[in-house]
């Protein structure tokens, strides 16, 4: 007994010492942007990761080892005591947010974007130029749904996907209002759209070769290509209905893995399962069920800009979102890994008694275009990629919460352009989807905003300290009047307070400084001894104070130099 | 203004962040141009606005934790390099995937091959195998099986369609089991009692099935049977030789007819049966009934020629939520002869590859009859895709039954008792394959096999089911 009082005692204080161990306060500007644009002088070696195994060392290996590794225990301990189950991420600024880098550029979640950009995203939106001929350059045969890349009148090349069989415009559409927001977000993604084309559009390349199942290949002829076309379902009109994504200009040199770094790679300086916009990727694939995050739909690019060669990492293929999949709809997906040992055994213990949720799905036959996507039964913490990812494993709340602020930054007319955008034909379809998009939003909203507090955006004018409760401002808990309360203090490089002053209640967003109290306070605490003043926030929906957030002010330079939360 | 208001103000009227204008490029994006953000203006990249950033540490106390760590994980860290090196291997060989499709995907390939392995019961480890080819109307089906205990088995099967609704079915095997055991005869054996024998069967015949209204069938056959009872293989002690004799042979021996030697002869037989169950793999709806009757003419008429009958009723019954299903299934089967007592012992009805009472071993009852009673609850625990697709369904079982020499000794103090569980694995054609464990009151009993319990619609000789003991 005491032995096991003492484990846990000495993991909560490993724990609580190991997160506690923030930063020191500096008066510095605030950094936005990672320096992984380096110059590179060769090409790093082009990875091509088995996909067989690569399923067996996600689902088997790498859990084992995050099961059996004496490090996560310790910490699991100590979250239960309000530590993390795995160190903070490695990449976030003194603000908590993501700085740009060539994984990621901040967008909607730190600028007001249009619904009119948001649905344009990135690129001009056309798709392949359609003032000429279309001249496929090479294609398979091989997977659920063939495809052909083609070379339009502009030189550009694009990968042309089609719908499985049986679900015309449920991928296309997926593909495109997935692609959309993941721009939006801020992840690098190719030029995806829907095409719609005729058979005299295109003519086979005089090179053009084709891969047949085994992997051969062979010179391409138009015959191979009415057999792609005919294996696919064409519109009502006869034309043909497609997802094209361009090709990404730079050399390809294979998918990034969710775990470690790529050594060959100079600027890659943080494990990828410690980068926060891919531990957040696990909300963003929640709400729009990208349950297809292996490995393989990303891809990292060798490429030059400015005359500086460097790697951009980009995440391709969204297909399977949305509710459909690459191999068809499958309501599983999302729900369950693609064997997931804890919902087998749990299955098996429970007798039959026990209902997974996605096995009373079905596909609405009024709504040929939209898969198994739904909002009812959709819990964000319950979102399960079909491959246990290596950084999904590691969100931390407040990981969570970071991307839940780029969630909610999309409004409902955001949503509404991006469905728009899909090329739905039936409208229905369209607000249904857009109409679960948004209610998916709300739920995740709802649970991390409830978790953690969600004052953000402190800025400081005037005369008073100003801060946005994202909750309150995105409806995210209708019905509630919020309130809060302030006190401040000066405090050391190390965040200790000389004393806080009195907690102040406030309905308003915003702190009055200029309080008699609040100068009596700061002219008896000495900006040498003290230099930063730490003002702790927090917010009570009715339901007891939520739990603070603190923003820290250099005194010397009047910079908003941290915030914790 | 006081001063100390002076300095607050001052503090708290200067911007956040310095004010230079944002621009697009220096925020590595061009859509979002000249916004301010929910932070301020956020300037461009410069020596104080951009850093390297570093992988966190690892703390001291989680380094020192992962030192004896990793010593041990060393040997798994091994096998999993060596997992990788034979996945990849077979997953990037066009050969060995092919390959490795057969084995593990079913019906692929020309003769659309499909193996299995097996595992527990009396025969041993092994691997059984099936082939079929053709069309839905006519095709042929090969299959095969051998175990490390010398258990094998050979079948062929052509079922043709002449006309539609009308079926010609013409097969034959081999079977030989090393491991057969004979406990002696009735309800009431001892497992003491165990003596061993082989067994060889061979078999030949043409049946025709014809599809009648109301998911009624008839089938109507001729078989030629042979049954072989045979002394052991060496290791195995007692021979059935040592305790019974063919009759009134060695001293003290029970007589035991069949014994020894061979009994060959032709089995008519005419069945009728309604099938309402969809060979899905995962029936939960549907039931099937049939009564089938034999008459066996023994060829080289040292035995008797005798009557098999047989009534058998299954149904399944769906439960609740989904896929969740009640498999029931009772049968009897007797044997009517003149003379009882000069039915060959190999002929007898028996529960040789048990598909009842799963807890005992094989061949562990012998007698003139046998009855039974299976109840099989099932529930999903596995999804491939989707609710009806591939997948595993986990059991739970319990079975009542019991051989007999006459009606009146079915009764509650005969009837032997077996529960048990498993999984069963359906896939794209259907049934795959179970494993599970049964106990009874004499054993627990494992095995891993690809044949069905239920459904006995795969009983015909196009699917290569040897006829005895006649079912």
């Amino acid at each position: 007994m005491r032995c096991k009082s003492f484990v846990i005692l000495l993991a909560v204080f490993l724990v609580a010492s190991d997160s506690s161990a923030r930063d020191r306060l500096t008066d510095a500007p605030v950094v936005w942007y990672d320096d992984d644009r380096g110059f590179v002088s060769s090409k790093p070696a082009e990875r091509e990761p088995n996909l067989v195994w690569d399923g067996v060392n996600a689902s088997i290996k790498r859990p084992l080892i995050r099961a059996t590794s004496p490090g996560r225990a310790v910490r699991r301990v100590g979250s239960l005591f309000g530590g993390n189950h795995v160190p903070t991420a490695s990449n976030v600024n003194v603000l908590d947010e993501v700085p740009n880098s060539t994984w990621f550029t901040n967008r909607i979640g730190l600028y007001p974007m249009t619904p009119e950009e948001v649905a344009r995203g990135i690129g001009t939106g056309q798709g392949p130029d359609r003032s000429g001929v279309w001249t496929v350059v090479s294609a398979k045969t091989e997977g659920v749904t063939p495809g052909f890349n083609i070379r339009d009148a502009k030189g550009n090349v694009y990968l042309i996907k089609f719908d499985v069989p049986g679900f015309l415009g449920m991928t296309t559409a997926a593909g495109v209002i997935s692609s959309r927001i993941f721009h939006a977000i801020g992840y690098n993604v190719p030029e995806d759209g829907t095409v719609i084309f005729e058979r005299s559009r295109l003519v086979v390349g005089e090179s053009a070769r084709i891969k047949e199942r085994g992997g051969k290949k062979r010179p391409m002829t138009a015959g191979d290509l009415d057999m792609i076309l005919n294996n696919v379902d064409r519109l009502p009109d006869g034309r043909w209905l497609a997802i094209s994504s361009r090709f990404l200009p730079g050399a390809p040199i294979g998918p990034f893995d969710y775990k470690g770094r790529r050594h060959d790679d100079p600027n890659d300086r943080v494990k990828h399962e410690h980068r926060r916009e891919l531990r957040g990727l696990r909300v963003f694939a929640a709400w729009l069920n990208h349950f297809d995050t292996k490995q393989h739909n990303s891809l990292d690019i060798f490429i030059q800009e400015d005359g500086v060669s460097f790697v951009k990492h980009y995440l391709i293929d969204f297909a399977s979102t949305i509710g459909a999949g690459g191999r068809g709809p499958t309501p599983k997906n999302g729900w369950e890994y693609g064997f997931d040992f804890a919902a087998f055994i749990g299955k098996t213990l429970s007798l039959g008694l026990y209902e997974a949720d996605w096995r009373k799905f079905k596909l609405m036959d009024e709504l040929p275009e939209v898969g198994y996507w739904e909002s009812r039964l959709f819990e964000p913490e319950d979102f399960e990629s079909q491959v246990p990812n290596s950084a999904f494993v590691n969100l931390t709340d407040r990981d969570g919460y970071w991307a839940t602020k780029i969630v909610t930054a999309f409004s409902d007319e955001h949503i509404r352009a991006i469905c728009a955008a899909a090329g739905y034909r039936d409208h229905q379809a369209e607000e249904y989807v857009a109409r679960v998009l948004m209610e998916r939003r709300d739920k995740i909203a709802r649970r991390w905003f409830d978790r953690v507090t969600p004052i953000d955006f402190f800025r400081i004018e005037s005369d008073a300290l100003h801060w946005r409760d994202l909750a309150a401002e995105r409806n995210t808990f209708p019905g509630v009047t919020p309130r809060y309360r302030a006190r401040f203090s000066a405090v050391t490089d190390d965040r200790k307070a000389r004393g806080w002053s009195p907690w102040m209640i406030l309905d308003e967003t915003s702190f009055p400084m200029e309080t008699p109290e609040a100068i009596r306070m700061l002219k008896s605490q000495s900006e040498k001894e003290y230099p930063y003043i730490a003002f702790e926030v927090d917010l009570d929906r009715g339901r007891g104070w939520q739990g603070s957030v603190t923003a820290y002010v250099a005194r010397k330079s009047t910079r908003l130099i941290a915030v914790d939360r | 203004m006081k001063y100390s208001s002076l300095v607050l103000l001052l503090l708290f009227l200067l911007p956040t962040v310095p004010s230079a204008v944002a621009d697009s490029d220096s925020a590595h994006d061009k859509e979002v141009t000249g916004a301010v953000s929910y932070w301020g203006v956020i300037p461009g990249p410069s020596d104080s606005t951009s850093a390297h950033f570093e992988q966190r540490p690892v703390p001291l106390w989680e380094k020192t934790l992962n030192v004896p760590y990793r010593i041990a994980y060393a040997p798994i860290y091994l096998f999993f390099e060596g997992a990788k090196g034979a996945t990849i291997l077979v997953a990037e060989s066009a050969e060995l995937r092919y390959y490795y499709r057969a084995v593990t995907r079913p019906r692929i390939g020309p003769f659309h091959t499909r193996f299995f392995l097996l595992a527990g019961g009396l025969q041993g480890y092994g691997i059984s195998m099936s082939s079929k080819t053709g069309d839905d109307r006519n095709r042929m089906k090969i299959t095969g099986k051998v175990t490390n205990r010398e258990t094998s088995k050979a079948t062929f099967g052509i079922r043709l369609t002449p006309l539609p609704g009308n079926r010609i079915e013409l097969g034959g095997g081999y079977r030989r089991r090393p491991d057969a055991r004979f406990f002696g005869i009735g309800p009431e054996t001892s497992e003491d009692d165990e003596t061993f024998w082989t067994q060889e069967i061979g078999w030949g015949g043409i049946s025709w099935q014809r599809d009648w209204m109301f998911a009624l069938t008839s089938d109507l056959g001729i078989i030629y049977s042979g049954v072989g009872a045979f002394d052991p293989r060496d290791e195995e002690e007692p021979r059935i030789s040592e305790v019974y004799d063919r009759g009134g042979g060695a001293s003290g021996a029970v007589s035991l007819p069949g014994l020894g030697g061979r009994t060959d002869g032709v089995g008519y037989s005419l069945s009728l049966a309604h099938n309402t169950i969809e060979e899905t793999g995962r029936p939960d709806g549907g039931g099937a009934r049939r009564i089938a009757a034999t008459y066996f003419q023994d060829r080289d008429g040292d035995n008797e020629d005798f009557w098999t009958f047989r009534v058998e009723a299954q149904q399944f019954l769906p439960l609740w939520l989904t896929s969740r299903s009640l498999a029931l299934r009772g049968y009897v089967s007797w044997i009517e002869a003149d003379d009882r007592s000069n039915i060959p012992f190999q002929r007898l009805m028996t529960n040789d590859e048990p598909d009842i009472i799963r807890g005992f071993r094989d061949f562990r009852w012998h007698d003139r009859g046998m009855t039974a009673l299976s109840a099989e609850y099932r529930w999903p625990v596995f999804a491939e895709r989707t609710v009806e697709g591939s997948g595993v369904d986990a059991y739970l079982f319990a079975e009542a039954g019991q051989v007999f020499g006459e009606f009146n000794e079915i009764k509650s103090d005969n009837l032997r008792n077996s529960v048990g569980g498993g999984f069963r694995w359906i896939d794209e054609s259907g049934f795959g394959g179970r494993f599970e464990i049964a106990r009874s009151a004499e054993e627990w009993v494992f095995r891993l096999r690809g044949d069905q319990i239920f459904q006995y619609a795969k009983s015909g000789l196009y699917h290569g089911r040897n006829p005895i003991p006649t079912r």
